[in-house]
This record gives structure tokens, sequence and C-alpha cells, in this order.
């Protein structure tokens, strides 16, 4: 995970990238395409979405290295790019995703059957709360700290919110999951998940 | 620390970001409070289940076609 803290080798990257250096450009690409894909998956629940927004903010961000100061970590500055495009879809598109348990893959460990299903199903699960039960505002605090682990400090440059704004969204947030994810119809499959044994939390 | 105290700051305090004097104020009320206790429990343990969503692989490689894009290629 990339925090504030700049490492020396992403600073010459980006040094090297404004001057054009392709590989560069790869470079500093290649460490962040997994993580903003899935950011952009977590935040639109569509997998066609997250596609496209990512590599709309790629090229965006291709534009525009330019101009970027280094006054926030590359990752900071490049998810700022990818919620403003994300914003600007949902102001657009007012998208109804309807989310399809198919169409979100889920990471194969070799699991048996039955734990894949209940995996995936669990997966389907928090992704349905986070899409039609936790509005975009509550929605994007909670993922970028509790998916990504960004800092508060991070969170408020990347939506533009002061230090308290973000810590009092990300409390209620963090709430309105709490309350949709048990109080929802997802409750029966959480108290499923509970009661063999917190079985959820070791899959 | 009082319950409306205690309950704007459990965020912080799953965060490990409270001072050092918060800290341990939290502390102290969550010890004497069942009440909570238990509503700060039951966030942590929500976050436990958020945070097992995986993360997937990207579906393609972007650095090719934001190259292109950049470049006005198709």
């Amino acid at each position: 995970m990339i925090g504030m803290m700049r490492e020396p080798e992403e600073i010459t990257l980006i040094e090297k990238a404004k001057k054009g250096d392709e590989g560069a450009f790869n470079g500093l690409f290649e460490r962040e395409q997994k993580y903003l894909y899935n950011l952009m998956l977590q935040l639109t629940g569509d997998v066609a979405a997250a596609d496209d927004l990512t590599q709309d903010a790629f090229v965006k961000a291709y534009r525009k290295l330019s101009s970027f100061r280094l006054e926030a970590s590359f990752r900071t500055w490049l998810t700022k790019i990818a919620i403003n495009l994300f914003r600007n879809e949902h102001r657009k598109k007012a998208r109804h995703n309807t989310l399809n348990l198919d169409d979100y893959p889920i990471p194969d460990n070799g699991d048996q059957p039955e734990c894949l299903i209940i995996r995936s199903e669990l997966q389907f699960c928090i992704l349905h709360t986070l899409q039609f039960h936790v509005s975009k505002k509550y929605r994007e605090v909670l993922v970028l700290r509790d998916l990504h682990n960004m800092s508060y400090k991070e969170i408020s440059q990347i939506l533009g919110w002061s230090m308290s704004r973000t810590k009092t969204c990300l409390h209620r947030a963090r709430l309105i999951f709490r309350g949709q994810f048990v109080g929802s119809r997802c409750k029966a499959f959480t108290d499923d998940y509970l009661c063999i044994c917190e079985g959820i939390l070791s899959l | 620390m009082n319950c409306s105290e205690a309950k704007a700051f459990f965020s912080e305090h799953l965060d490990g970001t409270l001072s050092k004097k918060s800290r341990a104020a939290m502390r102290r009320h969550l010890e004497s409070c069942p009440n909570c206790r238990a509503d700060c429990e039951s966030i942590m343990k929500s976050l436990k289940i958020l945070k097992k969503l995986k993360e997937v692989d990207a579906p393609r490689d972007y650095r090719t076609a934001a190259s292109k894009k950049k470049n006005g290629k198709r």
C-alpha cells in the first residue's frame, strides 16, 4: 500500500514520466491498475463502468502528469482524478445497476466448492450493501478508508473535505454500513455467517 | 467521557487515531458501559466483514490503452 510517504522510486518514476519516458509511465501505471480498477468496481458495482472509469482515469493522468506537483502521492493524485470521473459519471447517468453475481469475479483460492459459493455470496452481499444501501458520499469515504487503508489526510485530499468532515462522514458511513448490512435483507445471511463460528471471517 | 461523547469517537477509537488522553478516557468508558461496548464491537464486526471483500484482477492492461488514447491512436 502506498501511503502519503512517497517512495524515492516513485518520485524518480514521476520525474522521468514527466519528461516523456514511456517506461516510467508504464512503471507508475502498473503499480496502480489493480488498485484503481478495484476501487472503481467497489464504487460502481459494475464491471463495465469500472473498466471505463479506470481507463479514463489513466488517460487523464497520462495527459495531466506534467501538472502534477508532487504535493501528494501518485496514488492520491490518481485517485482524485478517478473519483471526479466517477462523480461526473454518476451525475450524468444516475445508473440503476442490478448487480449480477456472475459478473463479479471471485479470486480462485483453490477453495472447496461450498466455500467458494459462500465466499462468492458474501462478496455479492457486501457489494449489494455498498451499492444500494450506502449513498455515494458515504460509499466513497468508507471504501477509501476501510478497503484501501487510506489515511484521514489522504481521504481529505482526495474528496476535497476538511479533516473534521472526513472523520464525521467516515463515522456516519460505518454506522450506515453496519445498520444496512445487519438490518437489511442481508441480515439472515450475516446471521448465518456469524453463527458458523464466524466462519465467514476465515474464508 | 459520557455515552454520546464515546459514540462520536468510536471510529477514531477503532482506527487507533485518538490522542493518548482520549484513548484512556474511551477505554475507561467502554469498561464501565456495556451498551457502548456492544455498540462499538458491532461496528468493529461489521467492518471486519466489509474487509472480506476481495480484490480481483484488473480485466486488462490499462497502460497500453491509456498510451494509445493519449497519442490519439484507436
